[in-house]
Parts: C-alpha cells; structure tokens; sequence
C-alpha cells in the first residue's frame, strides 16, 4: 500500500517536472519567436559563408521638407551684379540653403545626431566645392531612417539652424557731419565686409511676458520642439517655411548692406522663418 | 483514462500551442519592436511595393564611430530651362546619369550604430548604390574616427577605408538587377584581422527584397506614410 502511493508520488513529481519544462519553453518561445532560435549569429557561426542579418526592430523616419523661399530682390541682385544664372524652372525651385543638427536619443539611453543640409545647390558659393567637408554642393540629407525605439528627436543643443547668406555683405558706419549750412549730414564709411556663409538663426528676443523686444530670425514659438516617445512605425517632420533675405542699404549702396548702428536690421539679417514640427 | 489525466493532456496541449503562437503568431502583449525583429510582420523594415523609395542602411559594428559615405546614382530626365522633359528625335525621353552622396554618422552602441536613408525611385529611378562618393574602387567608403569621447559624443581624427572586395550593387548587373524599387540595402562593416585594410575593418553588403515582405501590418506602415507625407508637401508651383 504505502509502495503504491511512493510510486504515484514520484510520477507525479516527473509529471510537474515536465510541465514545466514544458511551460518554460513555451515562455520562452513567446518572448523571443523561432527566429531566434536562428538568428543572424548562430547562422554565422555555423555557416561562415552565408551570413545573414536580423530583420530591424522597425524604424522611425525623421524627414526634413525645405519650403522656405528666396526673397525677388536677392534674386535680381544674384541674377544681374552676383553672375547667377537661373533657368525659369531653377528659379521657381529656388530654395535657401539650410543645414541643422538633428539628435536623436534612444531609449537606451545612447545618441545619435545628424546633420539635414537642403535647400538649391546654385546658392552656394561655387568656390566651397573644393575644400568644404561634408562637400555642400552634392551632399543633400533631407531624411533619415533611425531603429525603434525612440526616446526623444530635437534639435542638437550644442548646433543652430544655420541659413546660407549667398552675398558678400558690407557694413557701415554711419556718422552725424555738420553741412556748411550748419543741418546735420549722415555719412557712411564702410567698415567690413562678410563673405558669403552660413549664418545661425536666431530666435526674437522676448521679455518674461513673452512680448518681443528685438524681432530676429524666428518668432519662438516657431523655433521646433522636441518630439518626445514617437511611437515605432512614425514619421517625424520638420517642415520649414519662410523667406531668404538680406539687408540693402538705401540710398547708399546698390550692393547688400546695412548699418552697423542699426540692431533691428542686423538681427533680421538671413530672413524670417518658421518651423513646424508633426509625427504621423 | 481517468479525468486527471486527460486535464495534463490538455494543459500540454495548451502549453505546445502557447509555443506555436510565440513562434508563428502575432503576439500583443510583448513590444512589437521584439516581435518584429524575430518574425517581422509588425513594422514594415524595406519600402516595398507601395513605397517609391530604396532604402539604404549602415550598420557600424566596430568599436569606433565612423561615417559611412553612401552614394548613388540615378536616371534624372533632362529638362530644358521651363523645366519640360526632353526627348531625342525617335520621341525617347532624354535622361542623364546623376550621383548623390550622403554621409551617415555611426557610433559603436547598440541603435546608433544603425542608419538609413530613403531614396525615392520612381521618377529617377536609382541604378547603382555603394560606398564611396565615385562608386569607385579604392576610394574611402567610410571614416573612422579615432578619438572618440562617448560622453560628449564630438568625434576628433581619423582615417579613412576602402571597401575592399565590396562591389557596387547595380540595377543592370549582368546576373539580373541587384535591387529594385523597394528594397532595403544593408552595408555592414565589421573587425576582421584577416581583412587585410586599414583599420582591419571589413565590409558586406545584404538585400532585404521589398517584394517578400508582407503588405499589412499590423502597426503603421512607415514608407507608406512618409511617401504620403512627401505628396502632401508638393506645391502648385512645383509639380
């Protein structure tokens, strides 16, 4: 009698072992599917010749649209004294040449951050195509295609939203001078002159109430904000709308230019722009 | 039978299809991201068919941050200065060979150390892709950066490495077209001692057709959207 209730007791045990083994296996199956069972490295290891790579966790797409447009005094300038020449399809396409750093943070904690450069290659000073690096006359980076998952997109804290200024501007100095009638006299001497370049954005100055004080390059509450958690599968955009512009000097030089003593012309200098921000 | 014996038959029966649904089912309840790296199904990983894009992805795994250069090259039909194509005397539309670099910027760590591009393919279509800005044999295909500081992430020096033995993948390759319109090419670059190049890096290149993956998934289709997203941009004066 008591041998026979041993016996059951011990078939019993085996049983509860081998469900769960059973159970384990099953856990295991769910969390990581068959494909791990084979994944890139064990067929590597087995078969040298024909590695394989895993499929990707998913993507988020990060995607930069340039809509900003150059400003019909630029592009007289550019077109009659700049040498530019413009088809009437380039013309209509035109496009300021913008550059930003973009970083993205993972969920694990590790970074990336990558430059978006856009905008009509014609703008850019042919000159740069020798030396520059990246070589901003063929590299164009308008997207890109990051692995799930995503903890954060921004703007790079460490870079700004840079706009190229594709004229030579001349700065001058302007002085009150008495005339022989005794009436005050503006006079402007030059002072410099800037090559054309890159120049950072540069969100309105604002007060705690957010008034403006000095309207620059971006109203701030067009400046892009971060993107915080897009979900695997998303698209992130950056959508940029505005006008390239530069400064002219009137009724004293025919070329790009403005006075050193004027603050409001100086902080508007590359444009008005604003961004928009959207994950679909 | 008794009745205990039937209920262990089927909680093991319970427990085989738990294992099988973990192994060809869709299964909820776990990140999808896991899911889809194991079976797929879940997020689409190439453009596919609905999707007019190439996309071309970097993989680092090195142990140094490194610029991938990424070239391709394109049919792009000739326009004259109103921006109406051109054709030849026979009425064939006029097209001409242009190429397009981008560098892509990877670190050694897991996530970042993967990058991609999308490159649309339908009214341009792409014929060869490869590392390098002239496609060509020899040239630099990536650059690796030796001075690294990973908490700051600014990169200092470096050199730069062929991709040895790695040929341009070309669309009119005599074996048939190495890629198509909505497929996913991968360059992965590895540490190998047996390389032979500097840096003993080496360099493969895979293909994840679009054709063999799924149309539906069960999260957004990702290239559908963006490709959607891009339309939705197109101005009147821009067509």
């Amino acid at each position: 009698m008591n041998a026979g209730l041993d016996t059951r007791g011990d078939r019993g045990l085996r049983w509860c072992r081998l469900r769960l083994v059973v159970f384990w296996g099953a856990a295991l199956g769910l969390v990581a599917g068959c494909g791990s069972l084979f994944g890139a490295g064990f067929v590597d290891l087995i078969s040298p010749g024909s590695a394989t790579i895993n499929n990707s966790t998913g993507h988020v797409v990060l995607a930069f649209v340039n809509n900003a447009e150059v400003d019909e005094r630029l592009v007289e300038y550019l077109t009659t004294t700049g040498g530019l020449t413009l088809t009437n399809a380039e013309r209509r396409e035109l496009r300021p040449r913008v550059r930003f750093r973009i970083r993205v943070t993972y969920s694990n904690g590790n970074v990336n951050s990558f430059e978006f450069v856009s905008g009509s290659r014609k703008l850019i000073d042919q000159r740069f195509d020798a030396d520059a690096y990246p070589d901003l006359n063929q590299n164009d980076l308008d997207n890109t295609v990051v692995l799930c998952n995503v903890a954060r997109v921004e703007l790079d804290p460490s870079a700004s939203i840079e706009v190229f200024v594709p004229v030579e501007l001349i700065t001058y100095q302007s002085r009150e001078i008495q005339n022989q009638q005794g009436g005050a006299v503006l006079v402007y001497q030059v002072q410099g002159r800037s090559a054309p370049q890159f120049r950072p954005l540069v969100p309105d100055t604002v007060d705690a109430d957010g008034n403006t004080l000095l309207r620059a390059n971006i109203d701030v509450r067009d400046v892009p904000g971060p993107v915080v958690n897009p979900s695997c599968g998303a698209v992130v955009s950056v959508v940029m709308g505005g006008v390239l512009r530069v400064p002219f000097l009137e009724n004293v030089d025919d070329d790009p230019s403005f006075d050193a003593a004027d603050a409001a012309t100086i902080a508007g200098i590359g444009g008005r722009y604003e961004f928009t921000v959207g994950v679909r | 039978m008794s009745t205990d014996r039937w209920y262990r038959i089927g909680r093991g029966l319970l427990a085989v299809g738990l294992c099988l649904a973990g192994c060809g089912g869709t299964v909820t309840f776990f990140n999808p991201s896991f899911i889809n790296a194991f079976q797929g199904g879940y997020y689409p990983i190439t453009p596919g068919p609905e999707a007019a894009f190439v996309l071309v992805r970097v993989v680092n795994e090195t142990a140094d941050p490194a610029d991938f250069i990424v070239t391709i090259e394109r049919m792009v039909i000739v326009e004259d200065g109103d921006g109406n194509p051109q054709y030849d005397d026979d009425g064939n539309l006029l097209t001409t060979k242009e190429l397009q670099t981008v560098r892509l910027r990877t670190f050694p760590v897991a996530l970042a150390n993967d990058i991609g591009v999308l490159f649309p393919c339908a009214e341009s279509p792409v014929i060869r892709i490869g590392l390098g800005e002239n496609l060509l044999a020899g040239e630099p295909a990536a650059f690796i950066y030796e001075d690294y500081n990973p908490q700051t992430g600014v990169v200092g020096g470096g050199y730069g490495v062929a991709a040895e033995g790695l040929n341009t993948l070309s669309y009119f390759a005599a074996s048939g077209p190495n890629f198509v319109c909505g497929d996913t090419v991968v360059f992965r670059m590895f540490t190998s001692t047996a390389s032979g190049s500097a840096g003993n890096v080496k360099f493969q290149a895979f293909l994840q057709p679009g054709s063999e993956q799924p149309g539906v998934f069960a999260g957004p289709s990702t290239f559908v959207n963006y490709a959607q997203f891009l339309q939705s941009q197109v101005r009147e004066d821009n067509p």
